[in-house]
């Protein structure tokens, strides 16, 4: 059986022989997410959790901390304050985009697969964030 | 020569080895490498990898998506 090292060097020749140019940073960070992950079901009271319902109960807590977050926070309608909620929202989707990245990677094996994932969801959470720097500019030229 | 006396009896042995296997195999040595941590935990940790990874957000673009994608597809089959 192949070790986690083997499969991190096999896939960086992978991406090497295709000519896919991959931040070290992203591919260091996505190991480590997976790896965050792997902590986390090492705790007895999680362990005997399969995928799906390791992920719900992950997702369930990112989506509370966010909420409580958002809750206690007040702030005055202002353009600038819509921005931070909407980019809120970007980062709770990426969180989770993430953390179901994590999930797989710790049930099955981090490959391309699990870049893909990560690529898409860090794809989306620009365009998100961008989409709410549009929104800033906009309601700032309105008022 | 009382003590080597004693010290030759086969049940001092067994007594000894089996004091021995006890010994070197107790629970905190078992558990030692198994690092844990709490939900609350988890998420702190995770919201400070997340926030590091957004910070790269335009080093990636559809384009490496699809040479990823394609890079899958002929992985898939050299398997088959």
């Amino acid at each position: 059986m192949q070790n986690k090292s083997d499969e991190t060097s096999d896939l960086e020749l992978s991406l090497k022989n295709e000519n896919i140019e991959i931040s070290d940073k992203i591919f260091e960070l996505q190991l480590k997410i997976i790896e965050n992950t792997r902590i986390l079901y090492n705790n007895p009271k999680y362990n005997s959790l399969n995928q799906e319902e390791f992920l719900s109960v992950i997702k369930g807590e990112i989506s509370n901390q966010f909420e409580n977050k958002q809750k206690f926070s007040q702030r005055a309608a202002s353009c600038l304050s819509d921005f931070n909620s909407a980019n809120e929202d970007c980062l709770t989707d990426f969180a989770v985009s993430a953390a179901t990245v994590g999930v797989i990677g710790l049930f099955t094996s981090f490959g391309v697969g699990s870049l893909i994932g990560g690529a898409i969801a860090l794809v989306r959470f620009g365009e998100c964030n961008k989409s709410a720097q549009g929104d800033l500019a906009d309601c700032r030229a309105n008022q | 020569m009382n003590i080597l006396k004693t010290l030759r009896k086969p049940y001092f042995a067994v007594f000894l080895a089996s004091l021995m296997l006890f010994v070197s195999c107790n629970q905190d040595n078992l558990s030692e490498d198994l690092e844990i941590q709490t939900l609350d935990e988890y998420f702190a940790k995770h919201i400070e990898l997340t926030s590091k990874m957004a910070e790269l957000k335009d080093s990636v673009d559809y384009d490496i998506i699809d040479k990823l994608k394609n890079c899958k597809i002929n992985q898939m089959k050299l398997q088959i």
